[in-house]
């Protein structure tokens, strides 16, 4: 199963990292975001697959599909700034993950509003 | 791309550690200085190699441009 891999790279990562932090700490930043990227990398192949499965619902739906992209690209913001804003934390630069993170909010509240506009639309078709 | 990146970043900081540890201790510390640079940019090299992969992909697959 996919999580074990995850879980035994993930120890993999630690050991190797608190390894590396006694002799040498400058490259326990490096391991964190290769440990991150190696375990995204991994996910990533089934992510795919059901991201084309839900585009095809919504293309036999007939759901605007502008709608759906941005729906999907709200997940995505979600993944990506949870990811770097975490190895942020990690690498002690708590203060900039938390702006990544207020980034990403931002940047999702700025990519919902069609998604608001078009219910107001539907509310006002229906009354 | 799997694993292994892991281990060659674990490996390039214990050899860096271990020339930096002859160098400084032959008197050597410019190029004690140098040879950790020289680990540092490699590791770099590596490590944006695979995360431009990665946040490519990501890209791609949720349409984000």
């Amino acid at each position: 199963m996919l999580i074990f891999k995850i879980i035994g790279i993930a120890f993999i990562g630690v050991v190797a990292y608190g390894f590396l932090k006694n002799i040498k700490s400058d490259y326990g930043v490096f391991l964190l975001l290769a440990v991150g990227a190696v375990i995204l990398i991994l996910v990533s192949d089934y992510l795919a697959n059901a991201i084309t499965a839900f585009g095809d619902i919504s293309t036999k739906t007939g759901i605007n599909s502008e709608l759906f992209s941005s729906i999907i690209k709200i997940v995505g913001i979600g993944y990506i700034s949870e990811y770097s804003s975490s190895v942020c934390e990690d690498s002690g630069c708590s203060s900039i993950g938390k702006k990544i993170q207020l980034g990403a909010k931002i940047t999702i509240f700025v990519m919902s509003v069609p998604i608001i506009t078009n219910i107001m639309e539907l509310v006002e078709g229906l009354l | 791309m799997g694993i292994d990146i892991i281990f060659k970043i674990a490996g390039v900081g214990i050899i860096t550690a271990v020339i930096n540890n002859i160098l400084e201790k032959s008197d050597k510390k410019e190029i004690a200085t140098l040879v950790t640079l020289a680990g540092l940019v490699i590791v770099l090299m590596m490590i944006i190699e695979m995360l431009s992969g990665l946040l490519g992909s990501l890209k791609g697959m949720f349409s984000l441009y």
